[in-house]
């Protein structure tokens, strides 16, 4: 295999009669950060779904790690951590209890990891999730993802309702998973000002349809004036 | 493997060869539990736990008055589940499988709780005296069985102290209480209860308001060959309802994986019929009780091993469900603290 570690090939997806995605296609290498934007409907989480095998395309293939994404084994599944936008986990039970789960789970979970970015996250393991605020919320999934040290962090808006220290603890502590273990990341987010600072390269999805997928670097503009580039038409009404 | 045909073979000696009442048997599908519970599956534990909480929380937020994020933590619990948990197949299949064990057990919990509560309505009558109850359980030492066989009739003897005995803490009595229509202690009846005084033409309201040791024994005999000792309408509708509800959870999974649109119009569907069967059934039990259409109550031998079929299954679920519960949150809190 080479270190091509997600690739979709021509996808397209149907909601009934709503095209949700148009013959996307792209390449994530492994190590690579990648930022996927666009605005609500644009198809994000409906890209995301696809990719860990929670939706099938109509047409087009996903493969995670060399794998169909329609038929992940669990080995590979063990491979891939996401932190959903919605409440994830049970809600009633505290970070501690959860981490007890995903032990008996994923057999690359690491104990010692787990402690540290609750800490670092600063979460009090003993509350249940439902206890805590949003942002405290979401924190404790990225902690509890991370702790499965997978080889793929699929993050749908993970900085939504956090404060701005601790978002950029955050980015810092992403950026640190893929310099330090290699991780490849992937996430939607909404957050352009910060995108540099976390994302090697920016992916626009518009109605759909891939309009832009370039490293952040190559661009003379931030990612925030290539995004109103490409919403030009939204943003103006 | 082994070990879980053993332990089957064990099962069903325990279920086939002991009676219920003996607590015996509960000890040995205590250790059983224990035995099964303490292996290593713990990796089925926890998709158990997970599935559990998911079904738990759909089910919570499909009664009313339940906020939606709650509906919608459920979905994106099973959808995590189902999909994104590394795990095969067979342990999905197997942890749905004892999920809906549970939630039958709890469903037949729930059926106890109603009948420990139940109180036979102050207007029927019974045709057992009370002293003959207390005479009885001086004998048999066992309340609990005669208890069970409180007669109700309506226009039968005016004894409202004997009516008022709650139906004991007995799974399989319960289970007997959905099933049958009529049942009776038929192997407590004292003999000289049952003794004949020759044959009687009046008709059953007659004779049962007479003095109890008065029924002749070929009229009981008579009486119990006309009745079907199961009503099967009754079973009939736990068993759609039991159906019903698995297949709910099982669509809903689905419904959150592939396939969402006919996963949708599916759940929907079943959902319905789910609840109408279950509110009809509530309705049915609830007009049962306070209606006066029992009229005789019944326990033969083949109720009896059913029952114990049953209560044995269901309560070795529950037990086993509370203390693998118990293990695992004591297995957390030592990894975690």
């Amino acid at each position: 295999m080479n270190n091509e570690i997600i690739i979709c090939s021509k996808i397209t997806k149907y909601y009934i009669t709503l095209k949700a995605l148009s013959d996307v296609s792209f390449t994530i290498k492994e190590g690579e950060s990648v930022a996927l934007v666009g605005a609500n409907g644009s198809g994000k989480t409906t890209l995301f779904n696809i990719i860990l095998g929670l939706l099938k395309p109509q047409e087009g293939i996903c493969t995670v790690l060399g794998t169909d994404s329609r038929n992940i084994p669990p080995e590979i599944r063990a491979q891939t951590g996401f932190v959903s936008d919605s409440a994830g986990f049970l809600p009633w039970a505290t970070t501690n209890e959860i981490a007890g789960l995903f032990s008996s789970l994923y057999p690359q979970w690491n104990r010692d990891k787990y402690l540290e970015l609750i800490d670092f996250c600063r979460v009090d393991p003993y509350r249940r999730l439902n206890r805590l605020s949003k942002g405290q919320k979401r924190l404790a999934e990225i902690a509890l993802a991370g702790s499965i040290q997978p080889k793929i962090m699929i993050l749908d808006e993970p900085f939504n309702g956090l404060d701005a220290v601790m978002r950029i603890r955050i980015q810092n502590m992403l950026r640190g998973f893929q310099k330090q273990q290699g991780m490849t990341i992937l996430y939607a987010t909404h957050i352009l000002s910060e995108l540099s600072s976390v994302a090697d390269r920016m992916i626009i999805l518009r109605s759909g349809e891939i309009v832009y997928d370039d490293v952040i670097k190559n661009s003379d503009m931030s990612p925030g004036t290539v995004f109103e580039k490409y919403y030009s038409k939204d943003i103006s009404g | 493997m082994k070990k879980i045909i053993s332990l089957f073979i064990f099962f069903l000696k325990t279920v086939f060869f002991s009676p219920v009442n003996n607590p015996a048997f509960y000890c040995l599908l205590l250790t059983a539990c224990l035995l099964y519970f303490g292996g290593n599956l713990k990796k089925l534990e926890t998709v158990f736990l997970f599935i559990t909480s998911a079904v738990s929380i759909r089910f919570i937020s499909s009664l009313k008055a339940v906020p939606t994020d709650f509906s919608d933590s459920s979905e994106s619990l099973l959808s995590r589940c189902t999909n994104l948990l590394p795990v095969k197949k067979s342990y999905f299949i197997s942890a749905y499988m004892i999920s809906a064990a549970v939630y039958i057990s709890v469903l037949v919990s729930f059926c106890l709780f109603f009948g420990i509560n139940s109180q036979v309505p102050p207007d029927i009558k019974s045709i057992c005296p009370t002293e003959m109850i207390t005479d009885y359980n001086q004998k048999s030492g066992e309340i609990s069985r005669y208890v069970g066989g409180i007669i109700t009739i309506p226009d039968s003897l005016d004894q409202p102290e004997a009516v008022r005995y709650r139906i004991p803490i007995n799974a399989s009595l319960v289970f007997k209480y959905l099933t049958s229509d009529i049942i009776i202690l038929k192997d407590d009846i004292p003999d000289s209860v049952l003794q004949s005084t020759g044959t009687d033409n009046r008709s059953p309201e007659e004779i049962f308001s007479g003095n109890v040791s008065e029924i002749p024994q070929e009229y009981v005999s008579d009486f119990l060959s006309d009745l079907p000792p199961i009503h099967t309408g009754r079973l009939l509708f736990i068993s759609v309802f039991v159906f019903l509800f698995f297949m709910n959870d099982c669509i809903n999974t689905c419904l959150t994986s592939r396939n969402r649109k006919k996963g949708r119009i599916l759940f929907t569907g079943v959902n319905f019929i789910m609840y109408t069967v279950f509110i009809s059934f509530c309705l049915f039990v609830a007009f049962d009780l306070i209606l006066p259409q029992r009229k005789l109550i019944l326990i033969t031998e083949g109720i009896d091993q059913y029952g114990n079929i049953v209560s044995g299954i269901c309560v070795m679920l529950f037990t086993s469900f509370v203390l693998k519960t118990m293990l695992f949150l004591k297995d957390l809190d030592r990894s975690h603290d």
